[in-house]
């Protein structure tokens, strides 16, 4: 149904997923019947929006001398282009989706959403390398001790030897 | 050893030098499915689409985000329009001369003039 898994190679043809776009359209006008040639220029004026929207975006983003288009150039571009009235709803939804993910991340016991400020995570980091050599450097240094142990016995053990055989040359 | 091993792969994932609890993560692709449940239409398509313009900058995943919610609104606002011509001509099928009129009707919307006609 929608195109998810295809991407299109040519770039005029990059729309919104029309089942996505129908489910809309029956939200909004649900006894309506909607002929399929209108549902694909409903598409069409949908994706023109998105490229208004971002390029009046990208203006207002050049004339603050940003890299990187935010979100109040968006809600500008909104009220230039004459669709200020949707600017409302559209600080609402984001607000609620920011609360939503604040209290995830509150929730959330991964180690960057902890709160822990990053010099103490370095800190602690720097604590648990340093404790981790000196105990590689015990463990050498015991198994170094064994081997030169297990070398000496062993030299032992054939000097012994050569002292036996000696008794029967 | 293993302590070391685990806390480096950690530090490697994580975005600690981001504090700023104002603004959504965006490397987190888990919190962009999550902010996808309160819109219909997929963020990151219409991050793609944005990109077909090779002028426009690289945009926050607010600015995507409220750009992807104004689209909404925008089809909510235009299929409400063009089925007011749809109900005045006493028809239960919308078709494009209610859009064409739609279009026609507001100011805001005279980008679209010619989009219709547009070969596909």
């Amino acid at each position: 149904m929608a195109s998810a898994g295809s991407l299109s190679t040519d770039d005029d043809e990059l729309t919104l997923p029309r089942a996505s776009i129908n489910k809309m359209i029956k939200e909004i006008i649900p006894n309506i019947r909607v002929a399929n040639e209108s549902r694909e220029l409903i598409l069409n004026c949908c994706t023109e929006f998105i490229h208004l929207l971002s390029s009046e975006a990208n203006d207002i983003c050049n004339n603050q001398q940003k890299k990187t288009i935010n979100a109040e150039h968006v809600l500008q571009a909104l009220d230039k282009l004459g669709f200020g009235d949707y600017r409302a709803d559209a600080e609402a939804v984001l607000r609620d989706c920011k609360a939503v993910a604040a209290r995830r991340r509150r929730q959330s016991t991964r180690l960057e959403n902890l709160g822990i400020p990053e010099e103490e995570l370095l800190r602690q980091q720097q604590e648990l390398f340093a404790k981790a050599r000196e105990e590689q450097a015990a463990a050498e240094q015991q198994q170094w001790q064994q081997l030169q142990a297990a070398a000496q016995m062993v030299s032992m053990q054939q000097s012994s030897q050569d002292l036996d055989q000696e008794d029967y040359s | 050893m293993e302590n070391v091993d685990e806390i480096a792969k950690e530090n490697s994932k994580s975005n600690v030098t981001n504090n700023d609890t104002d603004v959504i993560q965006e490397e987190n692709e888990p919190e962009e499915e999550k902010s996808e449940k309160m819109l219909h239409l997929p963020i990151s398509r219409v991050r793609t689409i944005m990109k077909v313009d090779p002028e426009v900058h690289i945009a926050s995943q607010e600015a995507v985000f409220l750009i992807t919610k104004s689209t909404e609104l925008f089809l909510e606002s235009l299929a409400k329009e063009a089925y007011r011509f749809t109900a005045q001509g006493k028809r239960k099928t919308l078709q494009k001369k209610d859009i064409d009129n739609a279009i026609e009707s507001a100011d805001c919307l005279s980008f679209l003039e010619g989009v219709l006609d547009a070969p596909h």
